[in-house]
């Protein structure tokens, strides 16, 4: 280096701009914390007793899972065995009529008779799941793979641009679609415009899967993404020079390739959207009731235990679903063995 | 036919990047050729071209006599081996090989016969069932080029298929390559940086510079006269003199801008006043501890000794401050030799190439 840089006592102390003398500062005392003695003992004690360490980093997962998802789960299956006194009073005597309620009988509720309205929504549930699910899958595939086949600098740009609604809360993307969907909102009117008579789509099973289509779409687009990206693209090559036209190559190569990340797109949307509750609460009307509304008013009626019975149901059948799924569909291959 | 795969004067543009400029060659039917040159130099694209995996911005490009400038790869009957092997890691070793076979509409029974007679040929028999991960990188890139041949496809296009292998297996698989290559007669054309493979493989090498074709002919002819500067500098090595071409007792002669003087031999290329690049193929120079009284003799001193088995390399420096390379082939004495010494070197004058100085290509006389 050339002398001027020699000059001061510690080199280019005299050169450094007042930015990095406070960034030295900092760096300064940030090192002399790390290495003063109670840090540096702890630190030492921890490292001298790995069997500790080792007991404690397992603990701290199997911690976080009881307390976060088996202690939960625990309550409500508990919960749904209880005696409901009515008005919220909850008698804690075993019973099995919670279940037989959901299961059997036909549930009044609002005044409504539609047969037993707790396996009929749940079934509406599923069915507007299945529906999202397929519809994200055709709609997200393309820009998915579009983006992990492009070489483009504003790439990194496209790709913010998927996950830019996450940064929306989700009530008020709700909200924007009664906007586009209700009878005097933006698509009506254009289609009146356009000489198409229609009362809006609000309050309509069309609302609830368009707007569920919308917020889920990033978690299919992801995920497919990130296969279509890992896919060595001299494959796709070579499947021509031996003579497959663009369809035979998608679903000879590239389809087969990007199942990994289809399944966790697939896996994602479908546990999402039949678990939905604001979508059908905004944009739904009283026929596109779902699960999770139900079992919020019956929470809310108040009866927990019967609430803890349909949400006891409502788990084992997606967990039956999943399973049927993985069947068609290795997991394991998904999230790696 | 002696012109059976025709480039007629192919450019690729890549936005303001040229790839390939103006490029003109033929391959005859059955014909091993090489595309050789240091990466950059446009060999890939130029192949990537002859599959269809991209089109010449200017040009076309002809097989067996039919224009294919503008077909798409699948509607070509090429075979192309990648770099990477490019085998299909969701398929058996039957079924990647059978893959072109499918695409034909060929029947499955006699997909698979051809498929084993395709494993057979590469020496892969009874592997159909195998995932080709399960292979080693050399058993893979076999499977590739059963893939690419088992269709019998009018030409087979070899991207660099060794440069992922050892060094052991790329000379066992270079004589395969040799021996399938002769044994069905397909027109091949391979492109590769290395100098060793395109010369050992070849029936005729092109040397690509900088998108342009610098130079093509039979390896022989490439290494002996070399058109150019960059030739002469990219294949073999050699030392470099530049300098002017003069006239001393009746020979031409070359007189070095730092003043060195060397006879180059009979230069019918080459006028007086000329200027000219001379490259020495270090084994072509000879050294030797005493004088031999030779009329091209340089006094020189050793620099560096490297002793590499097969050769010894000698670094040596002129007084006037000009390298020299020397290699030796079995030489024993390397212990007679050390830095420092003072040595004389032996020019051939005959062996001394010669190319213009000002950067422009020879116009060869033969």
């Amino acid at each position: 280096m050339s002398s001027e840089h020699e000059s001061g006592p510690f080199g280019v102390t005299d050169l450094v701009s007042d930015g990095e003398a406070r960034e030295r500062f900092w760096f300064g005392l940030r090192a002399t914390l790390l290495r003063s003695n109670p840090v540096l003992k702890t630190v030492r004690w921890v490292l001298d007793h790995d069997r500790i360490l080792v007991t404690g980093e397992a603990g701290l997962g199997i911690g976080w899972m009881v307390i976060f998802l088996v202690a939960p789960i625990l309550y409500i299956v508990t919960l749904s065995f209880w005696k409901s006194a009515g008005a919220g009073v909850i008698v804690h005597q075993f019973t099995l009529a919670n279940y037989q309620a959901v299961l059997t009988k036909d549930v009044d509720l609002l005044s409504l008779h539609v047969g037993n309205l707790y396996l009929n929504i749940l079934w509406q549930s599923l069915k507007y799941g299945f529906l999202v699910t397929l519809v994200t899958l055709v709609v997200g595939y393309v820009p998915a793979y579009y983006l992990g086949r492009v070489v483009s600098r504003w790439k990194a740009l496209l790709l913010l641009f998927v996950v830019l609604p996450f940064w929306v809360p989700l009530i008020i993307r709700y909200y924007a679609w009664i906007l586009v969907l209700g009878n005097k909102g933006m698509l009506p009117t254009m289609l009146s415009v356009a000489g198409i008579q229609n009362d809006g789509f609000l309050y309509t099973e069309v609302a609830v899967i368009t707007g569920l289509v919308q917020v889920l779409l990033p978690y299919m687009i992801l995920p497919v993404y990130n296969s279509v990206e890992q896919m060595d693209a001299s494959l796709i090559e070579s499947a021509k020079t031996m003579g497959a036209g663009p369809v035979r190559t998608f679903y000879e190569v590239t389809l087969p390739l990007t199942l990994p990340g289809i399944s966790a797109g697939v896996l994602l949307v479908f546990i999402l959207s039949v678990g939905s509750f604001m979508a059908p609460a905004l944009l739904g009307g009283p026929s596109n009731f779902m699960v999770a509304n139900l079992i919020d008013m019956t929470f809310g009626s108040p009866n927990w235990p019967l609430a803890g019975a349909m949400g006891v149901v409502y788990l084992v059948v997606l967990f039956g679903a999943i399973s049927l799924f993985n069947r068609f569909v290795s997991l394991d291959e998904v999230f790696g063995e | 036919m002696d012109n059976y795969v025709e480039v007629n004067g192919v450019t690729k543009r890549f936005g303001d990047i040229t790839a390939v400029e103006d490029v003109n060659f033929t391959v005859a039917e059955g014909e091993f050729v090489s595309l050789l040159g240091p990466s950059g130099c446009g060999k890939t694209t130029t192949l990537r071209m002859l599959a269809g995996l991209e089109t010449p911005t200017e040009g076309d490009i002809r097989i067996g006599g039919e224009t294919v400038t503008d077909q798409p790869p699948y509607e070509r009957d090429i075979g192309m081996v990648f770099q990477h092997y490019a085998l299909f890691p969701h398929k058996t070793v039957g079924e990647n090989v059978g893959f072109p076979l499918k695409m034909r509409g060929v029947p499955s029974s006699e997909r698979e016969k051809r498929v084993a007679e395709a494993l057979e040929m590469v020496h892969l028999p009874g592997t159909m069932d195998r995932s080709p991960e399960e292979l080693s990188g050399g058993q893979q890139q076999r499977v590739a080029l059963a893939r690419a041949l088992v269709f019998e496809p009018d030409v087979l296009l070899m991207d660099e298929p060794l440069s992922a292998l050892d060094r052991v297996l790329r000379q066992q698989m270079r004589i395969e390559i040799e021996r399938i290559q002769r044994e069905i007669g397909i027109t091949t054309i391979y492109v590769t940086h290395d100098q060793l493979e395109a010369f050992s493989l070849s029936d005729r090498v092109i040397v690509l510079e900088n998108g342009h074709l610098s130079q093509q002919g039979s390896p022989l002819e490439i290494y002996e006269q070399p058109r150019s500067e960059f030739v002469g500098d990219f294949i073999g090595q050699s030392s470099k003199l530049a300098g002017t071409i003069g006239v001393q007792d009746g020979e031409s002669v070359l007189t070095t801008d730092q003043g060195t003087t060397i006879r180059v031999g009979d230069q019918p290329d080459f006028q007086d006043r000329d200027a000219a690049t001379a490259f020495l193929r270090a084994e072509k120079l000879q050294i030797t501890k005493e004088s031999t009284g030779d009329a091209n003799e340089l006094e020189a001193t050793i620099k560096a000794i490297n002793y590499l088995g097969e050769k010894t390399m000698f670094f040596c420096e002129l007084e006037t401050g000009e390298e020299l390379i020397v290699s030796e082939y079995g030489f024993t004495s390397v212990d007679a030799y050390a830095s420092g010494d003072d040595i004389y070197v032996t020019v051939p004058s005959a062996d001394t190439l010669l190319v213009p100085g000002d950067g422009r290509a020879r116009e060869l006389s033969a």
